[in-house]
């Protein structure tokens, strides 16, 4: 047994700088955005130190974890998936104050809060990633049953909150999973196939709530709509000495349509350069919904322009190409799982995130890993990035590269 | 075995890869291709100028009495998505700056979007620093206030026709309002403000404001004494004869100044809205009518000016034929004087008269529209047919046909008593100027001088006057219109211890026989006169209809009135 800090001296010898590096020059560029929307306000320095606390807090946290052998994650995963379905249990049956029309908060002392659907994710990675990682590669479609339920259960309770994002996300990740952990391709086609077929049935059940159908019809309808309402925008704007202007800003608000229509303005008008941190006027003027959390990137894109928001999605792909360059280094088939699931983590939310804001894909309300500003958010992605750096600084080196037997998918 | 796993690990990547490239493609489209279009978009979303209405200049008489002026006044603005965490508090504030009630106020901060919390501006001027110093001191918040002018009418009606009106967005729509609007209006103040997503304004953004100019002041030639006097005897005459309108003139026989001009029906200026449109119209400059009898002196003027009239000649007033038209007067009348043509208002004599402005046809066609060209030259010298320019809005230039499309035969006889004509109350007024001024006429003019906030002043000079007929034809004009009061048609409108000089005339509506208009334009003193009257009455409804019995009295009480305040000193005995 070698010691602890034997360990330790381990952990820093084969630690991947490059990937934390990556992560910590993304929160930086967060922490900028931050600031940018919240300057002029009162509340200017307190969200941002709020988040330089987090980030504080959240770096011995991810040394712990590289520290430790990534396969004691493995022991981890069962309490840590019963922890979060007991979180999201709770959030359903205490029936929560509603935040922002959802349920996903738990209110803790300080005045801090708690996003266990943020938490969710990663539990759902470590638990498929345990039970796959002595199994045979799936090929029948009983294999698939018990992925699909551990993943299923947690996604469909976070739906209720509703977090439809969050929810969401988890599918990718099962698959991505299932695909690297050899499964049959004509079965996970099958299975998705089918899965396409029953999200059709669940759009005309009771199970989805009506502004969740709204979103989804809006964005099939989409932009003549938007026009029709920026057009409406402006001539209320100009008639205001007319008085009694008869409008509701708070239900525009409300309306999917009108965050995505002003996270497209805000992107549209960067251009190439952008208008420089602080200076964008939609995000100055409170013209942007939800600009610090999940619309930070229409941010980037104003006050960045294209370059700026070009450079963020590269340093992205960046870090889930270094991730899935540890996988690809890791002969194990636990470690390499936990590779992918976080690398589909990431880059599915940010896929999501960023699509959301370009007007590519329908309003789900996914927060862009590092950049957004939310504690829960931020601890939950430097943890999923500390379970990759454990894989990466504790490679189990082997001769024969048939460990467990399951190298030779 | 092992290739398979790092190909699925490729083949994964590639996937996330594509869709990353997706992303760039989609930010490309959107932020280089349509970026010019969204600038575009948004331009005015953010960004939006704003005005400042300007304080609207007075219109004054002499530098005591105010006709308008502007009051300062303050129009507050709520939005409920400012206001929603502080209704309590600026229901209590208002309730206790403005003493309006809270429940009202609530009810409107309760019912959401962007609103007036007050139906009307805001102009008590404690109220007004009050509400401003609650402002500074931040105690309403989410409250806009904005700087705004209520247009007030101190002297109410009177001459309410001849200062007009102005709207609540500061465009003047009648009266010296609306002629003057250019010089009273003052230039807007110009801002442009950034207002974030809940129309809150952003003052520290950009912050270029250009102040309001204010407007000048326009000073009238209106004396409001006899103004006072002209609005009364206007009242009386309406109550008595219940006309379908009236109105009073009263002119500076020297100067050509208006000193006076009422007109009824007239309206409230602060209440316009309250009235008919027909209320706000001025008739003694915007209508005209056939002026008849008043219209007489003129012909005559021209007459003796040409010397085609002896004064002792006998004139046969009995009956006149011409082809199938015969004129008649009101009375039977016999062999006159050209004096006694004029002070018992034949048509006969003066249809004879006018007949020899020009030769007849018969005897050369050339010759007779050399003769009619005389005579439009002579009335248009006196204003008719043109717009006397006095500086108020909608003027008629009254009708007055060009000479060669006179009726050959009648147009002479019919000018000879007033017909075929149609002149406006003020350009009537105007011309007797010529019997008040040895010949010479003056044009009329109402704006006396415009200030300028900064204190330069503007003086609109008097138009020239220009010669009409000479010395000795104006005064033994005069010496007749004399005579029309102190013996003939227009007695009542005799003053005692005072000489006065005036014409009546009932002219009997052509197209309706049974209506009449009837008015009386008279001057006094006759020989140096200091105020020139003129009133006109439509379709007066009473028992009496004739202008000596409906007009002349009104004209009288004017005169009678206005001497004695201007002092001026009686002149005869009896």
């Amino acid at each position: 047994m070698t010691g602890v800090r034997e360990r330790a001296r381990h952990s820093f010898e084969e630690f991947d700088w490059h990937i934390l590096g990556v992560a910590l020059v993304l929160t930086a560029i967060g922490l900028t955005f931050v600031w940018s929307t919240t300057r002029g306000e009162d509340a200017e320095v307190g969200l941002v130190s709020r988040q330089l606390l987090y980030v504080g807090a959240v770096l011995p946290i991810v040394a712990a974890i590289a520290c430790l052998r990534y396969t004691m994650l493995a022991r981890l995963a069962v309490p840590a998936y019963a922890l979060t379905l007991g979180f999201l249990l709770f959030l359903i049956l205490a029936n929560v104050d509603k935040v922002r029309g959802t349920q996903s908060w738990i209110r803790l002392p300080f005045n801090f809060t708690l996003q266990p659907s943020e938490f969710s994710k990663l539990a759902v990675v470590l638990i498929v990633a345990t039970y796959l990682r002595f199994r045979p590669r799936p090929a029948r479609l009983l294999d698939l049953v018990g992925p699909f339920a551990l993943t299923l259960f947690p996604a469909i309770l976070v739906a209720q909150q509703p977090d439809l994002g969050s929810a969401v996300i988890m599918v990718p990740i099962l698959f991505a999973m299932l695909f690297c952990a050899g499964a049959s391709k004509r079965l996970l086609c099958s299975v998705a196939g089918c899965g396409v077929a029953l999200a059709v049935a669940l759009y005309f059940s009771p199970f989805l709530h009506d502004y969740q159908r709204v979103r989804i019809r809006s964005f099939l309808q989409s932009i003549p709509e938007q026009t029709a309402l920026a057009r409406e925008l402006r001539a209320q704007g100009k008639h205001r000495e007319a008085g009694d202007v008869e409008h509701d800003l708070r239900a525009m608000k409300q309306g999917p349509n009108f965050q995505v229509y002003h996270a497209m303005i805000s992107i549209g008008s960067g251009g190439l350069l952008g208008k420089g941190i602080g200076e964008g006027p939609h995000n100055r003027l409170d013209y942007l919904p939800e600009r610090r959390n999940d619309f930070i990137f229409a941010v980037v894109g104003e006050e960045w322009g294209f370059l700026g928001a070009s450079i963020v999605l590269g340093l992205h792909l960046l870090l889930v190409a270094l991730i899935l360059g540890v996988a690809r280094r890791t002969r194990d088939a636990f470690g390499r799982l936990i590779c992918v699931g976080v690398a589909t983590l990431f880059g599915f939310q940010v896929f999501l995130n960023a699509g959301v804001a370009t007007g590519l894909l329908p309003v789900t309300g996914v927060t862009l890993p590092f950049l957004s500003f939310g504690g829960s958010s931020l601890i939950s992605s430097f943890m999923a990035l500390a379970f990759v750096l454990s894989v990466g600084a504790h490679r189990i080196t082997v001769l024969d590269g048939e460990t467990f037997g399951r190298d030779g998918v | 075995m092992m290739r398979e796993s790092r190909r699925r690990l490729l083949f994964f990547a590639a996937a996330l890869t594509l869709c990353f490239i997706a992303l760039e493609l989609r930010l490309f489209h959107l932020q280089v291709i349509q970026s010019p279009g969204v600038e575009e978009a948004v331009a005015g979303m953010h960004r939006q100028a704003e005005t400042e209405l300007a304080g609207r200049g007075r219109i004054m008489v002499g530098d005591e009495y105010v006709l308008a002026e502007s009051i300062s006044a303050v129009e507050i603005y709520a939005n409920s998505s400012w206001t929603e965490q502080h209704r309590e508090q600026i229901t209590r504030e208002l309730e206790e700056t403005l003493g309006v009630s809270g429940g009202e106020v609530r009810a409107l901060l309760e019912r959401g979007g962007y609103r007036k919390i007050l139906r009307q501006p805001l102009r008590d001027a404690l109220k007004v620093d009050a509400l401003w110093r609650k402002k500074r001191e931040k105690k309403l918040p989410g409250l806009e206030l904005e700087r705004t002018w209520v247009r007030s009418y101190p002297e109410g009606r009177l001459a309410a026709n001849v200062v007009g009106y102005a709207d609540g967005a500061g465009h003047g729509h009648a009266g010296v309002e609306l002629f003057c609007d250019d010089v009273l209006k003052g230039t807007a103040g110009r801002q442009v403000l950034e207002r974030d997503a809940a129309l809150r304004p952003m003052f520290d953004v950009d912050c270029r404001f250009e102040p309001p100019a204010p407007g000048c002041d326009v000073y009238l030639t209106l004396d409001m004494v006899l103004q006072y006097y002209a609005e009364e005897a206007l009242d009386q005459l309406m109550e008595e004869h219940r006309p379908e309108w009236a109105t009073a003139i009263v002119l500076d026989p020297r100067t050509g100044d208006v000193l006076a001009l009422a007109v009824r029906p007239t309206f409230d200026p602060a209440h316009y809205g309250n009235y008919d449109l027909s209320a706000h119209v001025n008739r003694a400059v915007s209508f005209h009518y056939t002026p008849g009898s008043t219209f007489k002196p003129f012909m005559m003027a021209a007459a003796i000016e040409r010397n085609l009239v002896q004064f002792s000649e006998i004139i046969d007033c009995t009956t006149f034929q011409l082809g199938r038209r015969s004129v008649r007067d009101s009375h039977q009348n016999g062999l006159l004087t050209p004096r006694e043509v004029m002070i018992k208002s034949s048509n006969i004599g003066m249809a004879k008269l006018a007949l020899r402005l020009a030769p007849d046809e018969a005897v050369s066609p050339e010759r007779q529209l050399d003769g009619f060209r005389g005579v439009h030259t002579t009335l248009t010298n006196l204003g008719f047919g043109c717009r006397t320019g006095v500086g108020l809005p909608a003027e008629t230039s009254g009708m007055l046909a060009s000479p060669a499309n006179w009726s050959r035969a009648y147009t002479l006889v019919s000018l000879g008593f007033g017909h075929e004509i149609a002149v406006s109350p003020l350009q009537l007024a105007s011309a007797y100027t010529v019997f008040t001024n040895d010949g010479m006429y003056r044009p009329p003019r109402i704006v006396a001088r415009i200030v300028a906030p900064d204190g330069t002043v503007q003086v609109q000079e008097r138009p020239a006057a220009r010669r009409v007929f000479s010395e000795a034809t104006a005064e033994a004009v005069r010496e007749m219109l004399i005579g029309v009061v102190d013996e003939g048609t227009g007695k009542s409108a005799a003053i005692q211890c005072r000489s006065v000089a005036g014409k009546t005339s009932t002219a009997q509506w052509e197209e309706d026989p049974s209506k009449y208009t009837s008015s009386f334009v008279g001057f006094a003193p006759a020989h140096e006169p200091r105020l020139l009257v003129a009133i006109v009455v439509d379709q007066p409804r009473g028992a009496l209809h004739s202008g000596g019995m409906v007009a002349a009295p009104a004209a009288r009480d004017i005169l009678e009135r206005g001497l004695a305040y201007l002092r001026v000193e009686l002149d005869r005995t009896y």
